[in-house]
């Protein structure tokens, strides 16, 4: 029995989703699933990782010059602090196709514990 | 012309939580907290003369509060104030700070907050004054520990504009520069009396933009030691241990809790700039293997991320 909470983040205009567990980061889950978000610093300080979001999340730590009240009540966050707390639709703010990454079977075994450390 | 400016003295850091970046800047980092105030910590490296060379104050963003500069002796505190007044670059006098005496603050062109100052208690460093051993029994055995800082590279909007501002007013030296197609340096590595690579770097980008700082670390060696420290904290390293082009330091980049980056810099580096030297020139073709010299292009993150 896998009791685990999960969130489920849908890309656009990709058409992709995939799954975050409770608590991570959408930038964590999205690297995991080879889904290439951009990012710098990863501790909410650059705003490098900045995307839209759709539904509740948790926005976390982050630099308020570089994510401002007014984009969190504007549907933005900074990817690498917000954590969802409920399913999510997500974009990158021009609206552009994020690059996937596919391994296939082989790779996929060796790059599955990749972690946006 | 004589030096008039030792080193960078300190750089004040803005956090967003204070005790966090105490236990990532004494336990993994390895400097010595002096003194918590209010929203501020002042911390000093184990090697350092001076009160302290990093002070890090809560805030609501990231980013580089102010450098400032430690003159030769303290009439050069008293030249500096004149040059101001001459270039019409306007100052505050500020008369004393924590365990330090008279600055000059001011703005610079790129928008940052410098302080020139003299007057600053030196308890000296973690070593006795008399018969010391290298370095201190008591260093932290699994904290990177850098001797001392090293310096600050930042961002400006017009680079050319600040690189002559800090060469004519200012007095800094180049050991490098990377120019355009037209001749002008966009970016700098500029020295002072201490004739090592860079206090100071400048390189395109935001205003008041703080693209890092960086502590002295002596061996490629201890480079590679402090990688292990960071890789055991879970520290996000942006690029590193690798090598510049320009300046010839091995480093690492990475960055504080709070997206600060900070550089561990040194290794097989330390030229010395003999004043009279022409400063050795990159070109925007070269850059790459200048500034990533193994890599021999820029990291993507280089030129975006900083704070």
């Amino acid at each position: 029995m896998n009791n685990e909470v999960t969130f489920k983040i849908h890309l656009i205009p990709n058409g992709i989703s995939f799954i975050c567990k409770a608590g991570e980061t959408i930038l964590d889950a999205a690297l995991k699933a080879g889904i290439e978000l951009p990012h710098g610093c990863t501790k909410g300080g650059c705003g490098v990782c900045k995307i839209k979001v759709k539904g509740k999340v948790d926005f976390g730590r982050v630099s308020k010059v570089m994510l401002t009240d007014q984009e969190k009540e504007s549907g933005f966050c900074l990817s690498c602090r917000a954590v969802p707390l409920e399913d999510l639709e997500i974009s990158l703010i021009d609206g552009s196709m994020v690059k996937v990454i596919r391994y296939d079977d082989f790779y996929s075994f060796l790059f599955k514990t990749r972690a946006n450390l | 012309m004589p030096f008039r400016i030792s080193r960078l003295g300190y750089v004040e850091v803005k956090v967003l939580d204070l005790d966090d970046a105490l236990d990532f800047y004494t336990n993994v980092l390895g400097l010595r907290l002096v003194e918590r105030l209010g929203n501020k910590a002042y911390l000093k490296t184990w090697d350092d003369q001076l009160a302290y060379s990093v002070i890090l104050t809560e805030s609501d963003t990231a980013g580089m509060v102010r450098a400032a500069f430690r003159t030769v002796d303290p009439e050069d505190v008293d030249y500096f104030e004149r040059k101001l007044k001459q270039y019409e670059v306007p100052y505050e006098v500020i008369p004393e700070d924590y365990k330090r005496g008279k600055a000059l603050r001011f703005k610079t062109p790129s928008g940052h907050t410098f302080e020139i100052f003299n007057e600053i208690e030196i308890p000296g460093n973690y070593l006795p004054k008399e018969s010391p051993d290298p370095w201190p029994r008591d260093l932290k055995s699994d904290a990177i520990n850098p001797p001392k800082i090293d310096h600050t590279l930042i961002t400006a909007p017009d680079p050319t504009k600040m690189i002559k501002f800090c060469e004519e007013v200012l007095e800094f030296r180049a050991t490098e520069y990377i120019v355009n197609n037209e001749g002008q340096p966009i970016a700098a590595w500029l020295y002072q009396a201490r004739q090592q690579p860079h206090d100071l770097a400048i390189v395109p980008g935001r205003e008041a933009g703080m693209h890092h700082f960086a502590f002295h670390i002596s061996s490629a060696q201890d480079i590679f030691r402090a990688a292990d420290i960071m890789v055991m904290n879970d520290v996000k390293i942006d690029w590193g241990p690798g090598r510049h082009g320009i300046t010839r330091g091995s480093g690492i980049y990475f960055f504080d809790p709070f997206g600060n980056r900070i550089e561990t810099f040194g290794g097989y580096t330390a030229y010395l700039y003999d004043p009279g030297a022409k400063p050795i020139v990159w070109t925007e073709e070269t850059m790459g293997k200048g500034i990533f010299y193994y890599e021999r292009k820029l990291v993507e993150t280089f030129l975006t991320v900083y704070t």
